[in-house]
């Protein structure tokens, strides 16, 4: 099949960028989206040109490494999938895309169709982790964790920080996110003892990160490839809520590393 | 009092505080509703009495008129923060962009809210201080209408003849229509508002949100169809 490909060209940082638009001729429906844009940048290539930069690694759908917006979608058309993932044959002969980089203040663009997404990083670091002394393994089985805890926070933990969810939001905001990254070891008796400081780092780096506020659209859920529920952001208010406003509030201000 | 300032300046906590005062505000929209539906009454002098009763607890009224207008203004306040920020959170928007799982509800929040506070101002120049109004009139003690000279000085001369003033009002049928026009857009504010504020505080559970939804949709309803029913019910003539 044929297709017509508005692509976002963007030098560096500073650069402005703009669409081009290219014409890619041998599409089987059997490629992925990806394998698509090395048989473009093969073409740009051989024609002395820069080839479209994305960012990729597993190309299973597991690293979180690819991510942009096809037709003003993250991933693309298909539910529950990202673009690494995403066959050709969920497009037709003739159609005209438009692929564009996540827009967001907080993922400054690098080259074309990659972003800079150390912010969700740093978010991790402020209170992503779970404080464990040193010494000796602790016993496998000394810390019983029923079965639908343990699945919550599998829910939870299947997050492969993408960034499809600050990118669907109408306000460019992390909480999906970030309560994905907190709620996993929230629910866990070895990260309930710090869940309350969890929080609170977590979301104020978030802020400092200049991501927006949730006003419960759904968009960032609908976009998840991996599924992470809307819910997960309500248990992460219920944490920051009740850490802030009924405990004694922790001093410490997310300042990341951890 | 730095972590209540940390805390309301969060974007997770300026959203509890909109939720906290959205709830506030829920909660005067039923009483509201639910003393406005003595017009119903039959007896024009029970709706007016009920005015009457409020008027005569001036240490209540006052510090639940403040409560209610610092509800307001926090509830504007954070709304104005929170937006500066998101939209600084995505300074390039896109050229192509799909919206997938929003609602009607949740787009015109930004919407419904303004055309709301005009409507709450018009409604007190209307109603209770008389402003703007066809034939804004007092009431003596016993709940008899008295007419007043002085349109804007209700509170120093007792209470507004509250059945007469409404029916003399809705009856016009621009005035009508306004109102109910107003009211429905209402009850898309407060079905995404009542649902988002359960979550924004912090209710997650699947039971827990199914209630909640259930919940904003049905308070929606008794508030707007009250409302309404008042409105329409005197355009139509029915309360005379
Ligand atoms: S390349 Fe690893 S998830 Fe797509």
């Amino acid at each position: 099949m044929k297709l017509t490909l508005n692509v976002w060209r963007q030098k560096d940082r500073r650069s402005p960028g703009s669409f081009v638009k290219y014409a890619v001729n041998d599409v089987s429906e059997h490629m992925s989206f990806l394998e698509m844009l090395d048989v473009l940048n093969e073409k740009l290539q051989t024609e002395g040109q820069d080839p479209v930069a994305f960012e990729h690694d597993c190309r299973e759908g597991i690293c979180g490494s690819c991510g942009f917006m096809v037709d003003g979608r993250p991933h693309g058309p298909m539910p529950r999938t990202t673009v690494c993932q995403l066959h050709m044959r969920s497009f037709k002969d003739g159609d005209e895309l438009v692929l564009e980089p996540f827009r967001a203040a907080a993922f400054p663009i690098i080259r074309d169709l990659v972003v800079d997404r150390g912010s969700l990083d740093r978010i991790v670091g402020a209170g992503g982790f779970v404080s464990v002394n040193t010494g000796s393994a602790p016993e496998a089985n000394s810390t019983p964790v029923p079965k639908s805890v343990a699945d919550k926070s599998f829910d939870n933990a299947a997050c492969i920080q993408c960034g499809a969810c600050v990118a669907a939001c109408p306000n460019a905001a992390a909480m999906l996110f970030t309560s994905a990254k907190m709620q996993h070891l929230n629910v866990l008796p070895q990260g309930e003892p710090e869940k309350y400081e969890r929080a609170t780092n977590m979301v104020l780096q978030m802020d400092k990160e200049g991501f927006g506020h949730c006003t419960w659209h759904g968009e960032c859920a609908e976009a998840c490839p991996k599924g992470i529920p809307l819910s997960s952001i309500a248990a992460m208010n219920m944490d920051f809520n009740v850490g802030n406003l009924l405990r004694t509030p922790p001093t410490s201000g997310g300042d990341g590393g951890g | 009092m730095s972590w209540l300032l940390t805390f309301s300046r969060s974007t997770v906590g300026a959203k509890a505080i909109m939720a906290l005062t959205g709830a506030a505000m829920y909660g005067f929209l039923i009483v509201h509703m639910a003393g406005n539906l003595l017009v119903f009454s039959g007896t024009p002098e029970l709706h007016n009495h009920h005015s009457v009763f409020l008027h005569s607890f001036p240490e209540l009224i006052w510090p639940a008129r403040a409560g209610l207008l610092l509800a307001i203004v926090a509830h504007i306040f954070s709304w104005v923060n929170l937006r500066m920020r998101s939209s600084a959170a995505r300074p390039v928007a896109y050229k192509v962009k799909q919206s997938r799982a929003s609602t009607l509800y949740s787009r015109t929040m930004q919407l419904s809210g303004p055309v709301i506070l005009v409507f709450v101002v018009v409604h007190l120049l209307n109603l209770t201080s008389g402003n703007i109004h066809p034939g804004f009139r007092m009431q003596g003690a016993a709940g008899a209408a008295l007419p007043v000279g002085v349109p804007g000085a209700a509170e120093a001369f007792g209470s507004p003849a509250a059945y007469e003033n409404t029916v003399a009002l809705l009856s016009q049928p621009l005035w009508g229509v306004f109102y109910i026009v107003a009211n429905l857009l209402l009850g898309l504010h407060l079905f995404h508002g009542g649902y988002a504020m359960c979550r924004t505080l912090g209710l997650s559970g699947e039971r827990q949100q199914g209630l909640a939804k259930l919940l904003a949709s049905g308070v929606t309803a008794l508030i707007v169809g009250g409302n309404v029913a008042i409105a329409a019910a005197i355009l139509l003539g029915l309360v005379k």
